[in-house]
């Protein structure tokens, strides 16, 4: 009877002990959760990782998501920061995680239902602002987005933002591949606010740089306004 | 023994430059093949996307002759709607398609309209209503519009295989212009030597309809056939060339919308730049820059064109007609964030009385951070009128208003009559059983171009989800469903 008792305890035992050892391997596996703990710099890890693919995500650049909290990814949690009105301290705290998570999540319905992102083609759209018009003020920016989305409107031209940025020699950021850099913050904001509806340049669906040009077509087109380098036309 | 080392160096050298001249020759050879291999598959996309224009193309021919035709509802909104798909695919793959330069394309232009006045008449038929004798005759015309550009595209692409039609007139690139391109020079060779009777697309299509037809048709040849095409570009373009000699579409709903050439809500008199100075100075005054000093950094040209402004981090238009602030932007940095979203609605509806906009509603709000997004619309009577929009971002650091946009609200503006036919008894039968009604009000909303509609809004769930749904309150007939999704900025109407 004492022996089967005993014989219990060290099944009991070995059982515990399985699986302590199991919850190590696997939280070692998994790795810790962003929003466990405030990162800063000289952080480490996956949740560094996880950190530095969300601020990319929303367009603050750092380089590449290698996992370590380095003077780069500070710098871009500044911007966010900033940009978000928090606190600018360049340490990865609670309410900016919070923030993170939320800007990056999926849409939901009223239902709470995930129905994925929306609105997805932004980043495309910001891709051609920030190829295009980077250094060129604000205003000059949303007027570039806006071109693109006059064309859809328009009868001219395809019909998405896709069709549109990628038609063979309609830009020429897209035929020399800046297309492909990663664009900023400041790009994505115009992006969208272009996608929102704003046009500052009242319908134009062309634009060029009067310094770089020479197309006879391009400067035969109603012009309509300047903004930075570039004049807008219709 | 000299000689000896000489001859020893002699081989040696021999040796390296063989084995170099192989390494190179290999590698030279390799990176043909490789470039082989990206112009095989890049020809094969254009190939793609060419063949699939001319089957949606000719797709599009065919259903515009059955839907002239067919008289019941279910087959008039059956091929209308397939004229509209074939168009959407034909736009796209013509999209695609290499060019040389950057140019305006009427072969776009009329497949758009085609595809824009089919979606139309596809839910105009849909709903029993039946197309009226000018409909039906300008489907007729759009008919015989495309079945030129049909034909013209089928001999092009043709062409691309019985003659090796270049795609674009200029050679591509350094390797091209170095002769790297065996297929290409032959290409080129083709079309400007022995191949002097190929046809432009145009040509085609002319010549063949001489015979039985007009003079008109004859000139056009005969000044076609100054410029044989050269490639499938340069036939595209003279095919456009051709489309734009016809008379636009007679359509009167607007089938581009990309430009306000009237805008309805601008006031009437014309202002100087002294007066535009003013404005902006109140403006900026209003928004909490006191004693500010606008500059003119330039003006802008249209029905909405005026004098743009300068100040610190600021950005404004002011219109020559009516003097009105269009556009306002300040750029200056954000500080930390002390309002959330009801305060920051409070500061918008101060600020919208500070300017003189009584009679705003708040429609839709985006959570930007730093500013918050706020769209409000006019109201008149208890109708919400969505087309008269302005928009304002406000700081979220101290309320103040640093973006401003009312330039849909002064290209849509109107004085308006509501005339409501159908009780809201009447009007709530019309939705679907399921849908379950939270809030219902009148509502203005905007369709093709400039026309609108009056309506019954209601607010509501249906399957889990919320919606809003718009009745027409003058024929019954549903207008408009928004899906309300919550993404990580705010509500949004899908």
């Amino acid at each position: 009877m004492s022996e089967q008792k005993e014989r219990n305890n060290k099944k009991v035992f070995k059982i515990m002990v399985a699986s302590v050892v199991l919850c190590l391997i696997l939280s070692v596996a998994v790795g810790a959760a962003l929003g466990d703990r405030s990162l800063s710099s000289g952080s480490k890890g996956s949740e560094v990782k996880e950190l530095q693919q969300k601020l990319t995500q929303l367009g603050y650049q750092l380089g590449s998501a290698d996992g370590v909290y380095g003077q780069k990814t500070e710098d871009a949690v500044k911007r966010f920061q900033k940009n978000r009105g928090l606190k600018v301290d360049g340490i990865a705290g609670e309410k900016t995680i919070k923030e993170l998570k939320r800007l990056t999540g999926e849409s939901k319905t009223s239902g709470d239902k995930k129905v994925g992102h929306k609105e997805t083609d932004y980043k495309l759209l910001a891709r051609a602002v920030y190829s295009e018009g980077r250094g060129e003020p604000y205003i000059g920016q949303v007027a570039i987005a806006a071109v693109v989305m006059n064309r859809i409107k328009s009868s001219s031209f395809p019909n998405t933002i896709a069709g549109i940025v990628y038609q063979p020699k309609a830009f020429s950021a897209v035929d020399d591949g800046q297309i492909n850099l990663e664009p900023d913050e400041t790009s994505i904001k115009a992006a969208r606010e272009a996608m929102d509806g704003t046009d500052p340049t009242h319908g134009a669906i062309y634009y060029f740089n009067p310094d770089k040009t020479k197309n006879k077509f391009i400067w035969s087109r109603p012009q309509i306004l300047k903004i930075g380098k570039h004049i807008f036309a219709r | 023994m000299n000689d000896e080392k000489r001859k020893k160096l002699d081989s040696w050298l021999s040796i390296t430059f063989a084995i170099a001249l192989a390494v190179s020759l290999a590698w030279g050879a390799y990176e043909y093949q490789l470039l082989q291999e990206y112009k095989v598959a890049t020809e094969n996309q254009y190939k793609r996307s060419f063949n699939v224009l001319v089957t949606s193309l000719n797709g599009v021919e065919t259903s515009i002759a059955k839907a002239k035709v067919a008289n019941s509802p279910a087959l008039k909104a059956l091929y209308m709607g397939e004229t509209w798909k074939g168009c959407s695919t034909a736009v796209s793959n013509l999209g695609q398609l290499p060019a040389d330069e950057l140019g305006i394309n009427y072969v776009d232009t009329v497949i758009n309209q085609v595809g824009d006045f089919s979606k139309t008449m596809t839910r105009k038929v849909a709903s029993g209503e039946v197309m009226t004798a000018k409909e039906l005759a300008l489907l007729n015309d759009m008919h015989d519009r495309i079945i030129d550009v049909n034909r013209a595209t089928q001999q092009l692409s043709q062409q691309v295989y019985s003659d090796k039609l270049a795609w674009v007139d200029k050679p591509e690139g350094l390797l091209e212009r170095m002769g790297f391109n065996n297929n290409n020079n032959n290409d080129k060779n083709n079309n400007s030597g022995e191949n002097e009777t190929v046809q432009t697309a145009a040509q085609g299509e002319e010549s063949e309809g001489k015979e039985g037809e007009g003079q008109e048709e004859d000139k056009a040849k005969q000044e076609e056939q100054k410029k044989p095409s050269s490639s499938v570009r340069s036939g595209l373009n003279q095919l456009s060339e051709t489309l734009q000699k016809h008379p636009p579409f007679d359509y009167e709903g607007e089938m581009d919308d990309h430009y306000v050439e009237k805008p309805l809500g601008l006031p009437k008199e014309k202002i100087d730049e002294k007066k535009a100075i003013s404005v902006a100075k109140e403006f900026l005054q209003k928004v909490g820059y006191k004693d500010a000093s606008p500059e003119l950094s330039g003006q802008s040209q249209g029905p909405m064109g005026g004098f743009n402004f300068k100040y610190n981090d600021t950005y404004m238009e002011v219109t020559k007609q009516g003097g009105i602030v269009t556009i306002y932007r300040d750029q200056r940095e954000n500080n930390e964030r002390k309002l959330g979203l009801e305060e920051t609605v409070g500061k918008a509806k101060e600020i919208l009385k500070k300017l003189g906009w009584s009679s705003m509603v708040i429609t839709t709000t985006q959570d930007l951070g730093g500013t918050f997004q706020i769209d409000a619309v006019l109201v008149q009577g208890s109708a919400k009128v969505y087309p008269d929009k302005l928009r304002l971002i406000i700081a979220t650091d101290n309320g103040q208003l640093v973006g401003f946009d009312s330039t849909p609200y002064y290209a849509f503006h109107h004085s308006r009559e509501f005339n409501s036919v159908l009780s809201l008894e009447e009007a709530s039968a019309k939705l679907d059983k399921n849908f379950q009604v939270k809030e219902s009000s009148m509502a203005v909303i905007a369709k093709i171009g400039t026309q609108e509609a009056y309506c019954y809004e209601f607010v509501g769930t249906s399957y889990g989800e919320e919606y809003i749904v718009y009745i027409n309150a003058t024929n019954g007939a549903e207008e408009k469903i928004s899906r309300v999704i919550q993404t990580p900025r705010g509500k949004l109407l899908q």
